[in-house]
């Protein structure tokens, strides 16, 4: 699947742009605060239905705008499938309103979208799956594994109500007492719900740390070995299996979760263990080592959902080269190659690439883009915070 | 800023409180009501009036009811060795519809919520518990919706209804809508259906 033509109207700091593209490797080149990273969120939000950066949906209209909105054409196995995200109602009130369409047709939910078209995004954000805590971790597997399968996100509706519900009524037990057989039917929606969210993660953790690994050796210069691993708070142990499990651990700390008023164990508690050469890179990573580890993830992520759905994610790298050392950044480069599209930015436009670059086409932010004015985004160093973004 | 002479805005302020009216929806509804004259408002405001006086709940089941007894529990062609249990009266409406389902009926008045702090004491559990002593009730059919809500609370009938010895209990099916073909069907239904499959038998 390719992008082919992607139109930004009122959408952050652009106003009116219509941009072409190929195949293949496309370079977004540009000074800081060009909006190159905009372009990026523009088709992660055609893909996902929402943006990678947190914010009400209005924060994504260009300012003193009342709407704003993305169209992207793209193709898939020689077929056209064009889709749009209005962000605000162009008519008149419904200013925090967002609309997706697919061929001109209004769908109502994320389900409906969901496998039409699909992204893989690095940018500053994605570090967190590293080095931040393990709900980033858990939110990484549950965007991948909600991207390919509408049933994971079922199950993991299902588990958050469930676990609200069961919470609430652990606090009531604490404040006023009370059986366990009032308990006895959230524990079992907890653990309907959880176990096929456990067999889900560990079945892609298994998938993900097989494609990760090559892709972080092919990025790293030495011969470092990223291992990945899925840290399941409850699991299948050796004569048990995962449902059993789950209320065996559940029954073993009830004290405890009445105390504290919430459930201690389940899939709200899980993490993903990563390590380089041995080493938690989640705690003791270098900043590049780190770097690294997420793109690798990332990369990871996009060839599972490749064999998953048979549909070729678009690759989003956001600003990648500069910090890469040239093996590494032509190591990158390259991925293109066997990859049907891969949308790259940088500031700047490293010499010792120019020659790979030469290939590529590319999209000039400072040029071609002059209609946009500096849009201060965080870059992503996260040096220049200033935000003029909306209210 | 001119406002609307009181009368008018009493009521747009009561229209408002209902569900899915936002305060345009309120202030057309109340112009529409001045507009078609003072028949009309009559016969609504007749209509709600007499709603509470004459509405009140089935002694038996739970359901809404003019009677003592609602016409389902009054009836003498109902197969009283079924019971029905569902959460609202609108969802036993519902069931009547299908025109399927002859037996009883039974209304909780909702489903367990801690959060909404619904528990047991808040629905119509031990009205149930002493309609099964009472009456002489073969099978329950637990309809509670398939949220998780509704799920739990079938769960919770399950395990307190065990101690009725030799009382069969059910679950409503969910699954594929009828007539469509499966590859439309949505995967969460697909696959909802898919683990509460069913044996097939002669």
């Amino acid at each position: 699947m390719y992008l082919k033509t992607l139109t930004l109207e009122n959408f952050r700091c652009y106003e009116q742009t219509r941009i072409e593209l190929p195949r293949g490797l496309v370079v977004v080149l540009g000074p800081n605060a060009s909006g190159k990273t905009t372009l990026l969120e523009a088709v992660y939000l055609l893909a996902t239905t929402t943006s990678p950066r947190s914010g009400p949906a209005r924060a994504m209209v260009r300012h003193g705008q009342s709407w704003g909105r993305v169209t992207g054409v793209f193709e898939r196995d020689g077929r056209e499938v064009t889709i749009s995200v209005t962000l605000g109602d162009p008519s008149g009130s419904r200013s925090g309103s967002k609309t997706v369409e697919v061929d001109g047709r209004e769908v109502d939910s994320l389900r409906e979208a969901i496998g039409r078209v699909q992204a893989s995004l690095f940018w500053v954000g994605s570090l967190e799956v590293v080095k931040g805590s393990p709900s980033e971790r858990r939110r990484f597997m549950n965007e991948a594994i909600g991207q390919t399968s509408a049933r994971y996100l079922d199950d993991l509706a299902r588990y958050r109500r469930a676990l609200r519900q069961r919470n609430e009524l652990l606090r009531s037990i604490r404040a006023r007492g009370g059986s366990g057989s009032i308990l006895a039917p959230w524990t079992r929606a907890l653990v309907d719900a959880g176990v096929p969210i456990i067999e889900d993660r560990a079945s892609f953790v298994r998938a993900l740390a097989a494609e990760a690994a090559p892709m972080h050796l092919r990025l790293g210069a030495g011969a470092e070995e990223l291992s990945v691993q899925y840290d399941p708070s409850v699991a299948a142990g050796s004569d048990l299996d995962a449902e059993d499990e789950f209320y065996q651990r559940l029954e073993e700390t009830h004290e405890r979760e009445v105390e504290r008023g919430s459930t201690q164990v389940g899939p709200h508690r899980d993490d993903v263990i990563l390590t380089v050469d041995g080493v938690d890179v989640r705690r003791f990573g270098s900043q590049g080592q780190q770097r690294t580890a997420a793109l690798a993830l990332t990369l990871a992520q996009a060839s599972v959902a490749r064999v998953r759905t048979e549909t070729e994610p678009i690759l989003l790298l956001d600003d990648c080269l500069s910090e890469l050392d040239p093996a590494r950044g032509a190591a990158m480069l390259d991925l293109s190659e066997d990859r049907e599209q891969m949308i790259v930015t940088s500031a700047c436009c490293p010499e010792h690439l120019a020659e790979r670059l030469a290939d590529a086409h590319v999209i000039d932010t400072g040029g071609e883009l002059a209609s946009c004015r500096p849009c201060r985004i965080p870059d992503i160093e996260g040096r220049n915070t200033e935000s003029h973004h909306g209210p | 800023m001119l406002s609307y002479a009181r009368p008018i805005r009493e009521l747009i302020e009561q229209l408002e409180r209902l569900p899915g009216i936002g305060p345009r929806s309120a202030q057309r509804l109340a112009f529409h009501l001045l507009g078609a004259g003072p028949e009309r408002a009559e016969n609504l405001a007749q209509a709600l009036q007499s709603l509470h006086r004459q509405i009140r709940v089935c002694e038996e089941c739970g359901n809404w009811s003019v009677e003592a007894l609602c016409p389902v529990c009054a009836s003498d062609e109902r197969d009283r060795g079924t019971l029905c249990i569902v959460a609202d009266a609108k969802d036993l409406v519902a069931l009547e519809r299908a025109g399927e389902y002859s037996g009883l009926y039974h209304v909780l008045g909702g489903v367990l919520s801690p959060v909404e702090g619904v528990g047991p004491d808040e629905l119509r559990v031990a009205e149930l518990m002493d309609r099964l002593e009472r009456l002489d009730v073969r099978e329950v059919i637990l309809a509670t919706p398939p949220t998780v809500e509704g799920d739990a609370t079938a769960e919770f009938l399950r395990e307190i209804l065990g101690q009725f010895e030799g009382l069969r209990m059910t679950r409503l099916a969910l699954g594929l809508p009828v007539g469509a073909d499966l590859d439309y069907a949505d995967q969460v239904t697909v696959a909802r259906a898919l683990r509460g499959r069913t044996e097939m038998s002669d």
